[in-house]
């Protein structure tokens, strides 16, 4: 029989986490399929489980007059997207997660703390320079989500962590290019993603961000790169496409694996990269 | 664990084990079969029950999330004089059943988009479907039920 | 009004048994649940060839909750299952392993966690052998041997006139080699049967199958007890496409032998991903073809050689093989032909009968040719194909004429009417646009197959309801909606008093298998035979009620009626109940046999079906030049069908049919790597979802069929393969380079694009 609790607040979580090695559990969508099914062993969580879900921290969102946000890692998906003024990328990214069946349990801690290369919040988060609020035993910690991811499947969670919300600092209104490449058009999971934000004044690219999941270990964004258009106008960023893209390849080291093959995902991300910088830049 | 909840407008109180799927207790324990299992991992989504009226895959919903929810199925969809609802008789018009494996998520999918959305467009049928695969019909005599329904319904309001 | 206008065949009607499924009370399989019932899960040898060494169920049986493990030397028959001889096929492996999805051991425990935990403790020892992974490895010198006789499943050849003598005297002449892909089925419901042990010395068998007397004989010959001991049910069936048929009798056999030995229900409930490494998938193939035809575009002769990858074991494979023998070289007149059709083993999960069953390989290997052939002579490729239709009158490929029901150049003329979609406004010259079309034909039923008999029963209670029984099987596609739509029709009753029933193998026909798009015209006729005798008696009856000649009485709308006045009537229910206490017989079996197949083994010529299918679609697409993407414009389905019985059905099977053929052409590829299947799921393998839905429109030629009831033929099938063939072309058309290999993926669109290769829209700066 497996054991599970069902804390009542953050303290009793952490404190149940850190006695109990326990798995937390929010909307459990990823965690139902991985921890039952590994391929013909038997379903059975090998640690308590701990339902964090309904911490009243996880589920709380502030918005601030100054345009930040702060997204519990709880919240339901489906009730992010009815946010008023949630950031476009997110809101995005977040249609293009599992069906609305699963939008409605699956939560965007769990998107985060599942690591996959393939995460589809993940390259909008990294470009609107998120941030993740642990807490632990020893306090509450502030990580950035781009150090906070450090591999497929790994987070720089420690034991008794507990991720519980996510920071998204105030963003300038931003142009959003996003295409992912699915199995299929819907429900899919992520072959490959392109996130790219950008503002532009009077023809001069002022802020410039761009994401690139699924095309490597860890979703690629390349600061330099970024910075490098800044100051530039639209045509000279344009013209000039081909350094950039070759920042990008040396960057994007994809895998082959069931759902596309490296050399797809490679040609396809510096594809809608190219697209990026040259047609969408225009307005 | 004890866990309570209403499903298709009764009250339930039962003692699960924690890791069990809401799925499970809906199907062997309420014996409630018209939602199915056909991949166990959300991809299909033939086990789609509405909880607080929102979709959800109970394949992938653990059993303790049903706590002081409102839990509906297609069994619960029925009128109380046993008249099918007006999507359960588009499906049927239509043509939209095929093998009728898929059909309760479909349709449980579909009553979700309608209850907030009466008038939809066919993107909109298209975004709230998306995660109910059906591999008999083609999915066009689908959409052309959840359109049908949906013009039904707003009859059923003016005649009403 | 005299009743011989159709009434209800013919008319858009509901599906008969759809109330169940709309509201959940259908019950499939899984969903029974029996006191004391036990769950059934096989432990598979996860490497695709080996030798098995041995079983251990020691530690097995200590898990909580295992109640029994069987082996091969478990089982009381023969361990041998097959369609068709060969049979070649293990319950539970014995020795050689053959491939990853091979079931080595059944655990059977008090839940359905405790038999796969059983499963998983299991020691099982395989010594492993290199895998045969290839049709060209199974098929090369000294290949080691998958099965006794070697790597040849079945092969055939096909001879008509001299195609090599044709081809070399031609003045235009078109080779090309095409490969396709493995398929699944990926129907909802994954296969589930329950064996119940009866107490009577029976079993009964509860499957989600397609074919119950199969699963019968199976069963009991496994079991080594008399057929009649053994009874099987169709559950509800939620889907099968041609799937349910091996598959249903492996975990049949395993629930009642586990049954008989627990003395306990056993419920065997396959999981999505043993549903698709454990079940047969559609044959990969590869085809060459060399096609000659004079300047004018006169095809001359045609020379194919057809290779089959069949898997581990022989399944279907000798009929796939014959099906693709008999249709490669196309709806076309031509004079010569040449077909050998082989298929192969290899070391993979294998493969059998699929909606189309070797006819959507063949048809996009011979439509892609039309299409390279009419570029070569600089000719519209549905000219190409009008010259060539067969016509009434014409001899196929097997020399069978046809002299009616041949609507191919109808179907054609039809989509020639269609205007073309229009292009947009494109001015970022993002987007390529193409057309691509097909012609097809499908044989109906079993002809050459095998025999082609079904049994059927009529029975009109005293209250002039009926009930009609037969042996073959509603898995969706709306065969019970077309018998009871008959059967009203020829009795002059209300279709919501007619009930088809459930098939069970105690109480209706054998009638052969459900498959071949048989089931409306073999199964339709046989009703419609059965119908008119029992209408006969009540005739009789009628006559002796109204005082008159039964020629002067007709059924209508539950009455029988007199001709000369129509007030002058009495209900049915009356003429049944006098008909009843008088002893005039109120049920009817009858058989429709149907013509035998008469060909030469060695040329397959000869009368090999009752009719043909015959279809001509269109596709029109855009393709993203950036990404690949495809987006489906505009698809039309063309088929002759003889006469439409249920018009929403008949959409429904071309609707359905089409996605199918899409997800073939575009979407579906079984990924595999050392023999094991990677994509054994619906997120990785790609069945498409509502928004990858194609527009298909069902355009109806209806030239009749004079084999099938009110001239019916099948359409189950056909537009899987026509479907797929003309997306090929479709992509051909707008990229301007020809793809040899289905799918035609995103990627290799892409890749085609970029590497140059395609002549339109391709990259100029690489």
């Amino acid at each position: 029989m497996v054991t599970a609790y069902r804390p009542a607040t953050l303290q009793e979580a952490l404190s149940m986490l850190k006695e109990t090695d326990g798995i937390p559990l929010s909307g459990g969508t990823d965690l139902m399929v991985r921890l039952r099914a590994a391929p013909g062993t038997p379903a059975r969580f090998s640690r308590p489980l701990v339902y964090v879900g309904s911490l009243p921290e996880l589920l709380a969102v502030e918005h601030s007059e100054g345009g930040s946000w702060s997204i519990g890692a709880g919240v339901p998906l489906s009730d992010l997207l009815k946010l008023k003024g949630l950031p476009e990328a997110l809101g995005a990214a977040i249609r293009e997660i599992g069906s609305p069946a699963i939008r409605n349990t699956a939560t965007l801690g769990g998107n985060i703390c599942n690591a996959s290369p393939a995460a589809d919040s993940l390259p909008a988060l990294l470009c609107l320079n998120a941030s993740a609020r642990i807490a632990g035993p020893g306090g509450e910690r502030l990580q950035s989500l781009e150090d906070f991811i450090t591999g497929p499947g790994k987070t720089a969670l420690k034991s008794g962590e507990l991720l519980v919300s996510i920071l998204i600092p105030p963003a300038p209104p931003m142009k959003l290019f996003y295409r992912k490449i699915g199995t299929r058009r819907a429900n899919a999971l992520s072959k490959l993603s392109v996130l790219g934000m950008v503002k532009i004044e009077n023809d001069t690219v002022k802020d410039l961000r761009l994401a690139v999941g699924a095309a490597a270990p860890k979703v690629v964004r390349i600061p330099e790169a970024e910075k490098s258009c800044i100051g530039r106008s639209v045509s000279q960023v344009a013209a000039d496409h081909h350094t950039l893209l070759s920042m990008y390849r040396e960057k994007v080291r994809p895998i082959t694996d069931q759902r596309s093959t490296a050399g797809y995902r490679e040609r396809t991300a510096l594809r809608l990269i190219e697209e990026f910088l040259t047609k969408e830049l225009s307005p | 664990m004890k866990i309570s909840f209403r499903c298709n407008g009764k009250p339930m109180q039962l003692e699960i084990s924690p890791e069990t799927r809401a799925l499970d207790v809906l199907r062997d324990t309420l014996g409630l079969t018209g939602v199915k299992e056909g991949c166990g991992k959300g991809e299909c989504g033939a086990c789609t029950v509405l909880v607080d009226g929102l979709p959800v895959s109970s394949c992938l919903l653990p059993a303790a999330k049903l706590e002081g929810t409102e839990v509906l199925t297609i069994e619960g969809l029925r009128k109380p004089d046993g008249s099918l609802h007006p999507l359960q008789q588009a499906f049927l018009d239509e043509g939209a059943v095929q093998c009728g494996f898929c059909t309760p998520g479909m349709i449980m999918s579909a009553k979700a988009l309608l209850d907030e959305t009466p008038r939809p467009q066919v993107e909109d049928i298209e975004e709230a479907l998306s995660g109910n695969i059906c591999r008999c019909t083609g999915y066009g005599k689908i959409v052309q039920a959840v359109m049908r329904a949906a013009e039904k319904s707003e009859e059923g309001r003016h005649d009403g | 009004m005299t009743g011989k206008e159709l009434r209800i065949v013919g008319r858009r009607v509901r599906k008969v048994d759809g109330i169940e499924l709309v509201t959940g009370q259908a019950k499939f399989t899984a969903d029974m649940k029996l006191p004391g019932m036990l769950y059934g899960f096989a432990r598979r040898a996860g490497q695709p060839a080996g030798k098995l060494e041995g079983v251990k169920k020691d530690e097995a049986l200590k898990i909580p909750g295992v109640v029994d493990v069987l082996t091969a030397e478990d089982l009381p028959g023969p361990n041998l299952i097959g369609v068709l001889p060969p049979f070649d096929q293990p319950v539970l492996a014995t020795g050689d392993i053959r491939y990853a999805g091979e079931s080595v051991a059944f655990v059977v425990a008090e839940t359905r966690e405790a038999a796969k935990r059983g499963a998983a403790a299991l020691d099982v020892r395989i010594t492993e052998v290199p895998p045969i992974l290839t049709v060209d490895e199974a098929l090369g010198d000294g290949a080691r041997k998958i099965h006794e006789n070697g790597n040849i499943t079945f092969s055939r050849k096909l001879i008509k006139g001299d195609a090599d003598k044709a081809l070399a005297e031609a003045p235009v002449v078109v080779e090309n080699t095409y490969e396709t892909s493995f398929q699944d089925h990926a129907y909802l419901e994954p296969e589930t049967d329950l064996a119940v042990p009866g107490g009577d010395g029976r079993i009964t068998v509860y499957a989600s199958c397609q074919s119950p007397f199969h699963l019968r004989g199976l069963i009991a010959a496994n079991l080594s007890v008399p057929a009649g001991r053994v009874k099987v049910v169709q559950s509800n069936t939620g889907g099968s496409f041609g799937g349910k048929d091996d598959v249903a009798v492996e975990i049949g056999i395993l629930a009642a032998a586990a049954a008989l030995r627990t003395g306990r229900p056993v419920l065997v409930a396959h999981e999505r991903g043993e549903s698709m490494v454990g079940s047969n998938l559609r044959h990969a193939s590869r085809i060459t073809i060399t096609t000659g035809a004079t300047k004018e575009g006169k095809i001359v002769a045609r020379k194919i050689k057809i290779i089959l990858d069949g898997g581990a074991y022989a399944s279907e494979s000798p009929f796939v093989v014959m099906k693709a023998l008999i249709h490669a070289a196309g709806p076309y007149l031509i004079p010569h032909v040449f077909v050998e059709s082989t298929a192969v083993y290899t070391n993979k999960t294998y493969a059998g009968a699929f909606r189309g069953f070797g006819v959507p390989q063949v048809t996009f290997a011979s439509e892609s040719q039309m299409d390279e052939l009419a570029a070569k002579l600089g000719m519209n490729p549905l000219t190409l194909r009008k010259i060539n239709a067969l016509r009434p009158g014409d001899a196929t490929a097997t020399g069978q004429v046809f002299k009616q029901s041949v609507g191919l150049l109808q179907a054609i003329e039809i989509l020639e009417k269609e205007r073309l979609p229009e292009k947009p406004e494109d001015p970022s010259d993002r987007y390529l646009y193409g057309t691509g079309h097909s012609c097809m034909l499908q044989g109906i039923s079993n002809g050459a197959e095998g025999v082609d008999v079904v049994g059927a029963t009529v029975q009109v209670s005293q209250d002039g309801s009926a009930l009609v029984g037969l042996g073959l099987t509603e898995l969706g596609q709306g065969s019970r909606t077309v018998y009871a739509q008959i059967a009203a029709e020829e009795l002059g009753i209300p279709l919501e008093t007619v009930t088809v029933r459930q098939v069970d193998t105690d109480s209706v026909h054998d009638s052969g298998p459900t498959v071949a798009s048989r089931s409306t015209t073999v199964g339709g006729m046989a009703v419609l035979k059965a119908a008119r005798e029992v209408k006969e008696s009540l005739l009789d009856m009628a006559a002796l009620m109204l005082q008159t000649d039964k020629k002067e009485i007709y059924f209508q709308d539950g009455f029988a009626i007199l001709s000369k006045n129509p007030d002058a009537r009495i209900p049915l229910r009356e003429v049944a109940t006098a008909a009843y206490w008088t002893g005039h017989p109120l049920m009817h079996l009858a058989f429709s046999k149907a013509p035998e197949a008469k060909y030469d083994h060695d040329t397959h010529q000869g009368s090999i079906y009752i009719a043909y299918n015959f279809g001509a679609h269109r596709m029109s697409i855009r393709i993203d030049r950036w990404t690949g993407e495809v987006r489906v414009l505009e698809h039309l389905a063309a088929h002759d069908v003889g006469k439409v019985i249920n018009p929403v059905g008949l959409e429904g099977q071309v609707e359905g049919g089409s996605l199918i053929g899409y997800g073939y052409a575009h979407m579906e590829k079984i990924e595999e790597s050392r023999g094991i299947i990677r994509n054994a799921n619906f997120a990785d393998y790609a069945v498409p979802s509502i928004k990858d839905r194609i527009p298909t429109r069902t355009l109806v030629v209806e030239e009749a069929n004079p084999t099938g009831p009110y001239g019916a033929k099948g359409v189950g099938e056909p537009p899987v393969a026509a479907t797929a063939a003309c997306f090929a072309n479709a992509v051909s058309d707008a990229l301007g380079v020809r793809f040899t290999r289905l799918p035609v993926t995103r990627q290799d669109i892409l890749r085609a694009l970029q590497s140059g290769a395609a002549t339109h829209g391709g990259d100029k700066n690489g």
